[in-house]
């Protein structure tokens, strides 16, 4: 599969997973914007990645959900049961191609059609959603739901595939850095030094700093982190300190959200805050953030003559007028008005990057125009100035026009390469107005005006592109030679073929001329090239590769201690033995810390799990009719992915019988006086080396006579085992091979293999079945697992000169006695062992080997079976030790005696006993 | 490092450190008048820094440690609203 493919897969699942979710919150509360907005951007990246991949079929159906998304999330309708549930299908569908798209590669044949019906499901929603608008909202029509969405797409993209839909990709905003608000809470004298230090190409950083909650106890001082912090230009708070109910407050809990701007590098802001990263958002300062008004309006307009004088004075670069002018307005407005901040800023700008237009434009209008301007922090938003900016191409009035030679001059050094232009292209048109606008101006005070006019864009033009124009052009020094220039360019330019290619556009920011300034943003961006990554998507067979080999140097570190016994006892050399020794500890200290941190990486929360269960609840219980509620506890408890995987199907399994076999219909709730809503509890939790899973209901629990009785009509077991069984007991034949107490199998719990297979898949993987049931009450299931299943603990023992292993947490004890402690009791042998009679069973005659010759001391291995404790009767034991298991393959795998096997480290095979089966 | 009560101002002499926190929380606590010198003080512990903007008050002697000073100080003087003239 082509990387790209992989990659979609890969997202495509998670992404349906969660919108998934969403939907099943939105059908709780139709109108949760958190959700909305939510499912609405996954269904939106999906169509996206889909485009990319011209997966048409599924591009088709999600086009039309996010139509339909978008039409509640504009609030203009809500989502209905109906809605969700075809969304809801449409995302299974969707999921249904992905997987398809693993496994095969492209999408099943039927897609088409299967696309084509679901899309018109989808419409007929819309169209009738669209409908039930207000009167005053005109209905859309399909086709015209695109547009809010349009963002700007290559025309032909859409054509190409013909259905007129906006493929959405990149246009994702939802990476984006923020852009910093509170930098404008700096006071202006900080912002401005800071600003004059961007402008001399000094590296600035913005810091967004989250102290831990818990950071006091750790001794950590966010303060004194700040205060020793290199080149502090500003401090200040994101959010205020919370004063609500003072009395009640925790002084030790940190609720600081501190803001930062530092002048240092990178590296060195990385090291300042090493042992604290994950507290910590950075990104290099982009410096017109820095220019924001601070203060109140004055509460009246600013005088249009002035703004005028200022733009003029500007346009004609005459820098002294301007900063007089600028300087005569400070003083008679109120320093602490938002006006005179302005005004600061504009001396400061005007002073400091004199051709910066963006800047100096966006501060004349915010004078002019405040409200338009500015957001609802009063704050300027730059990013979005920044990529919307495109250098203005007005002419200034003719008349203003004076002093070209100044202008000439900023054209650009001749070391660029040469301006290509293409026919038809923007360049193109861009000069072909310029030579109209020179040839229409006869006037000659006009053209002078033009000629200045047509040079400035000229000379931004070249900037823009980096390039440089012929000198016939920039040379020229009238409207009529400059046409001429221009002319003459042009129309050799169209007969040379071309050579390189020329950006479309200008650059989309202000052309600058080569000054420091330039330096300084290349400076700042060569940083944010280089942004810190803090997580990896690894594929999980290079984890459980790496996770191998960690299995294997455990495996392989263990033969050191054989090692040393051979160096002891063959050559004997005791001094080498003990030093093999002392290096084997240093080793199997490091392995172990491996083992963890290999360990950590494997954990996944049970969540994977869990997370699709609230669908299956919801399914079920229509399918049904019995209002069922479910409560998931403990999501985040982690345990190793295999462990995860092993849990599913049991889950599903256990999850279905609750819901199926254990929940009462509401009418029969309600005669046992229950609520006639069902309740089920999914709950995970972590014990000692276990990771524990219950799900409880509040059913009609398992009836021990039913039980009874259908085991011995089934032929299971005998009229005298029933009596003798317990209560119990009986509630657990619901394990055995073969059971099922409802007569009629519905197609939701399966035909009783279900239970049976749940209780050894649990054993298989390690782990162990609990059940809990009160007639009428309901039952409670608990599933337990070992945390992590990579590296075992196997306890070895001797039966007929070999080595076997029976997994430590199953062994209780050890103990020798002598042989007349055992007892026949009818046909079985038993042991009293601290006032309890323990069945034994003898190791030789499970496998079937013969007996030995009697001796004065047997060793029984106790172990515990099902919470039952049982002696088994070996040879001898030997040492504990930790193995990779590898379960039995092929023939063996159905032998039912070995759980697996694992490779010891003197380089014998050790078989593990499957005790749970033989016993 | 230790801090002082007279005459309705609390003094912060020193580093300031994390266990001062409890004792500033108590004492602004207990009197909602008192107003803060911070002239002596040379290091304001988050802890502390956190509840003086709790419960803003008044800076009667500014500090004259420049790192309290330039940042610490307007935050405070800020969360304290316009002083009464």
């Amino acid at each position: 599969m082509d990387d790209l493919l992989k990659f979609f897969v890969e997202e495509a699942t998670e992404l349906v997973q969660k919108a998934g979710q969403s939907l099943l919150v939105l059908e709780k509360n139709p109108e949760d914007p958190e959700a909305l907005t939510e499912v609405f951007r996954q269904v939106h990246t999906l169509k996206g990645s889909g485009g990319v991949l011209e997966l048409h079929a599924l591009v088709k159906v999600v086009h039309v959900a996010e139509n339909l998304l978008e039409l509640a999330k504009e609030g203009e309708t809500r989502l209905d049961a109906s809605c969700i549930d075809a969304l809801l299908e449409a995302m299974d569908q969707v999921s249904a191609w992905v997987d398809a798209l693993d496994t095969q590669g492209t999408l099943p044949e039927d897609a088409d059609r299967v696309a084509e019906d679901l899309a018109g499901e989808l419409a007929a929603l819309l169209e009738a959603h669209q409908g039930s608008q207000e009167a005053a909202n005109p209905p859309v029509s399909l086709a015209d739901a695109d547009e809010p969405l349009a963002v700007e797409e290559d025309p032909d993209s859409s054509e190409a595939w013909g259905e007129g839909v906006n493929w959405g990709v990149f246009d994702d905003p939802v990476d984006d850095l923020p852009s910093p608000t509170w930098l404008g809470q700096l006071d202006e004298a900080a912002r401005m030094q800071a600003f004059r230090l961007a402008l001399e190409g000094e590296s600035l950083w913005v810091v967004d700093y989250t102290p831990d909650e818990g950071c006091f106890y750790q001794g950590d001082d966010p303060l004194l982190n700040l205060r020793q912090a290199p080149g502090l230009l500003g401090l200040t708070l994101i959010e205020p300190v919370s004063r609500e109910a003072p009395e009640e407050a925790d002084v030790y809990r940190c609720q600081l959200h501190l803001g930062a701007l530092l002048q240092t590098s990178e590296a060195e802001l990385a090291e300042h805050f090493q042992y604290i990263p994950e507290q910590l958002d950075y990104q290099p300062l982009t410096r017109e953030n820095l220019i924001q008004p601070t203060g109140e309006p004055l509460g009246m307009e600013v005088d249009p003559a002035l703004l005028d004088d200022l733009r003029g004075f500007w346009e004609n670069r005459q820098q002294e007028e301007l900063l007089e002018r600028l300087n005569i307005q400070l003083e008679l407005l109120n320093p602490a008005s938002r006006e005179a901040s302005l005004l600061r800023w504009l001396k400061e700008v005007t002073q400091l990057t004199p051709d910066d237009a963006l800047v100096f434009e966006t501060l004349l209008a915010t004078l002019e125009e405040p409200d338009s301007q500015l957001d609802e922090h009063q704050q300027l938003d730059w990013a979005k100035r920044l990529a919307a900016w495109e250098p203005s191409q007005q002419t200034p009035a003719p008349e203003q026009a004076t002093e070209p030679d100044e202008i000439v001059q900023a054209l650009p050094a001749t070391s660029q390469p040469l301006l290509v232009v293409e026919e038809g292209s923007e360049v193109m048109q861009l000069l072909e107005d310029q030579m109209r606008l020179l040839a229409r101006c006869t006037d000659p005070q006009l053209q002078e005006g033009a000629l200045a006019s047509a040079q400035r864009i000229l000379a931004n033009l070249a900037t823009a592109t980096q390039t440089r124009l012929p000198e016939t052009v920039t040379q020229a020094t009238s409207a009529k030679s400059l046409h001429q220039a221009l002319k003459n360019w042009l129309e050799g330019e169209a007969a040379a073929p071309v050579k390189t290619p020329t950006p479309e556009q200008p650059a989309p920011r202000e052309p600058q001329p080569e000054s420091k300034k330039a330096v300084a943003t290349a400076g700042t961006e060569s940083k944010a090239a280089a942004p810190m990554i803090r997580s990896y998507k690894v594929d999980h067979e290079q984890v459980e590769q790496l996770g191998d080999l960690v299995g294997e140097l455990v495996v392989a570190k263990n033969t050191l201690p054989f090692l040393a016994q051979r160096a002891e006892q063959v050559y004997g050399e005791r001094r080498i033995a003990r030093e093999i020794r002392e290096q084997f500890n240093v080793i199997n200290r490091i392995t172990r810390a491996l083992q963890d941190a290999m360990m950590q990486v494997q954990m996944l929360p049970v969540s994977h799990v869990f997370q699709r269960f609230p669908r299956l609840v919801r399914d079920l219980s229509r399918k049904l009719n019995k209002p069922i509620d479910l409560d998931v506890i403990g999501e985040d408890t982690e345990a190793e992915k295999h462990v995860i995987e092993n849990l599913s199907d049991p889950l599903i399994h256990l999850m279905r019988n609750s819901i199926d076999h254990g929940i009462e219909m509401p009418e029969e709730r309600q005669a046992a006086g229950k609520s006639e809503t069902g309740h089920i509890r999914l709950a995970a939790w972590q014990e000692n080396e276990w990771v524990v899973i219950e799900v409880a209901d509040d059913g009609k629990g398992i009836d021990p006579e039913a039980m009874r009785m259908k085991a011995y009509e089934k032929g299971l077991v005998d009229e005298r085992r029933i009596k003798e069984m317990s209560d119990q007991e009986a509630q657990e034949l619901i394990f055995a091979a073969g059971f099922s107490t409802k007569d009629a199998a519905t197609d939701l719990s399966g035909r009783g293999i279900g239970m049976d297979v749940v209780r050894t898949t649990i054993e298989k993987a390690g782990g162990r079945l609990e059940l809990q049931s009160t007639l009428g009450e309901g039952t409670r299931t608990r599933l337990k697992l070992p945390l992590s299943m990579s590296i075992s603990q196997v306890m070895q023992i001797w039966i007929e000169g070999q080595r076997y292993g029976v997994p430590m947490d199953q062994v209780a004890e050890t103990v020798r006695l002598p042989r007349d402690r055992l007892h026949q009791f009818k046909d079985k042998e038993t042991v009293m062992l601290r006032e309890q009679v323990l069945p034994v069973c003898r190791s030789r005659q499970l496998l079937g080997l013969e007996e030995p010759q009697d001796s004065d001391q047997v060793a029984l291995l106790i172990v515990r079976l099902r919470g039952e404790p049982v002696a088994l009767m070996v040879d001898d034991f030997s040492e504990g030790v930790e193995v990779i298991l590898k379960p039995m393959e092929g023939a063996l795998e159905s032998l039912g005696v070995y759980q697996g096997t694992a490779l010891l480290g003197d380089g014998s095979v050790l078989l593990v006993l499957d005790l749970p089966n033989l016993l | 490092m230790s801090h002082t009560i007279a005459k309705d101002t609390l003094k912060l002499e020193g580093v300031c450190g994390v266990e001062e926190a409890e004792e500033i929380h108590e004492k602004l606590l207990e009197d909602p008048e008192l107003q803060l010198d911070l002239s002596a003080c040379e290091h304001l512990h988050a802890a502390s820094f956190q509840t003086l903007l709790a419960q803003p008050r008044p800076i009667k002697r500014g500090a004259r440690d420049a790192f309290i000073k330039r940042w610490l100080q307007p935050l405070l003087e800020e969360a304290a609203g316009p002083k009464k003239v």
